[in-house]
C-alpha cells in the first residue's frame, strides 16, 4: 500500500461528541455506514449517536488492525484474544456497536466469547447474568418435561 | 452485580446461535423468550447451518403428526441424506407438534411449525 498518496479520510462523532478521524480503508469495515462515506460525502462528520467514545475507539482500534496485511495471524490471534478480556458491561458494548455497524469479524470474535463463557452455566445464572427476570410458566415446563423423555430416548439408543 | 444489562433479541441470537446443543436445551428454560427464540424456525435454521459447516456427522430428527393415520411420525435426517429420510412411527399421543434435533452427542426439541415440515419434505 502507498503512503505517499493522501489517503482518504473519514469523520465520525461517538454520542458523547468526541470525533474520530479514521482512514477509508479502516472504516470500510463498518458495513452498516459505508454507503455514507462511499457517496463521496467528503469532510461531513458520520454521527454514531448510540455509541460511547470509549467503545467507538477500542471498535476503530480492533479495525485498524485487521485492515493492516503487515500483521501476521498469530499477532492478530493474540490482539484478539486481549481484546476480549475486559468487563462484561464493555464486552456487550462492543458487540452492540459491531451490531450496529456491522462489523462481522468482531461480532463472530465477541459473541463466540460471550457463548463459551455462558455454555455451561445454569438457568438461574444466566437470568442474573442477563438481567431477566424469571418469567417461564407452567406450560413451558411441560414442554421442558416433554424434551427430558427425547433426552433419555438419545440415551437408550446409544446402549 | 456484574451483568450485561439489556440486550437487543438479535445481539442474543447472535450469542445463542454459537452455543453447542447441550446448552441450548438447558437455556430453554432460561426465560419465555430464550425459549420463543430458541424454538423458532428462522434460529432453528441458523444453528443448524452453523452446525453443518462445523460437523459432518450433523443430523435432525423430526417428529410430526400424520392427521391420517394419527401417528406421530419421527424422519431422521443426516447431511448427507437429506433427500432419503429414515421413518420412524410410534404411536403416541401427541400434543403438540415439535421437531427434534440431534447433534452426534447430544439432543435438544424445538417447536415445530408447518413452514419448517414443508421444507423438509420439499427437499
Amino acid at each position: 500500500m502507498s503512503s505517499t498518496e493522501a489517503k482518504k479520510m473519514v469523520v465520525l462523532k461517538s454520542f458523547d461528541g468526541v470525533t474520530f478521524e479514521v482512514e477509508e480503508s479502516v472504516a470500510v469495515q463498518f458495513e452498516s455506514i459505508r454507503h455514507m462515506f462511499e457517496d463521496n460525502l467528503a469532510g461531513s462528520v458520520i454521527p454514531l449517536s448510540n455509541i460511547k467514545s470509549e467503545i467507538l475507539s477500542k471498535v476503530i482500534d480492533y479495525c485498524k488492525r485487521h485492515a493492516d496485511d503487515t500483521t501476521d495471524e498469530e499477532d492478530l490471534k493474540a490482539f484478539d484474544a486481549d481484546f476480549v478480556k475486559v468487563e462484561h458491561g464493555t464486552l456487550f458494548d462492543i458487540i452492540r456497536a459491531a451490531n450496529y455497524l456491522n462489523i462481522k469479524s468482531l461480532l463472530d470474535l465477541t459473541c463466540q466469547t460471550v457463548a463459551d463463557m455462558i455454555k455451561g452455566k445454569t438457568p438461574a445464572e444466566i437470568r442474573e447474568l442477563f438481567n431477566i427476570s424469571d418469567e417461564f410458566t407452567p406450560e413451558e415446563e411441560e414442554e421442558a418435561s416433554i424434551i427430558t423423555r427425547f433426552i433419555y430416548m438419545d440415551r437408550y439408543a446409544d446402549c | 452485580m456484574d451483568n450485561f444489562g439489556h440486550i437487543q433479541r438479535d445481539v442474543i441470537i447472535e450469542i445463542l446461535s454459537r452455543l453447542p446443543v447441550k446448552s441450548l436445551l438447558r437455556f430453554k428454560c432460561v426465560c419465555k423468550s430464550w425459549l420463543s427464540t430458541i424454538a423458532g424456525c428462522s434460529f432453528v435454521y441458523e444453528h443448524f447451518n452453523k452446525a453443518l459447516a462445523d460437523c459432518k456427522k450433523a443430523q435432525l430428527l423430526i417428529r410430526y403428526y400424520d392427521g391420517d393415520t394419527q401417528e406421530d411420525v419421527f424422519s431422521l435426517f443426516t447431511n448427507d441424506q437429506l433427500k432419503a429420510p429414515t421413518y420412524l412411527r410410534l404411536r403416541t399421543k401427541p400434543k403438540r407438534h415439535f421437531e427434534v434435533i440431534w447433534d452426534p452427542a447430544m439432543v435438544y426439541s424445538v417447536f415445530m411449525t408447518s413452514l419448517l415440515m414443508s421444507y423438509a419434505y420439499g427437499i
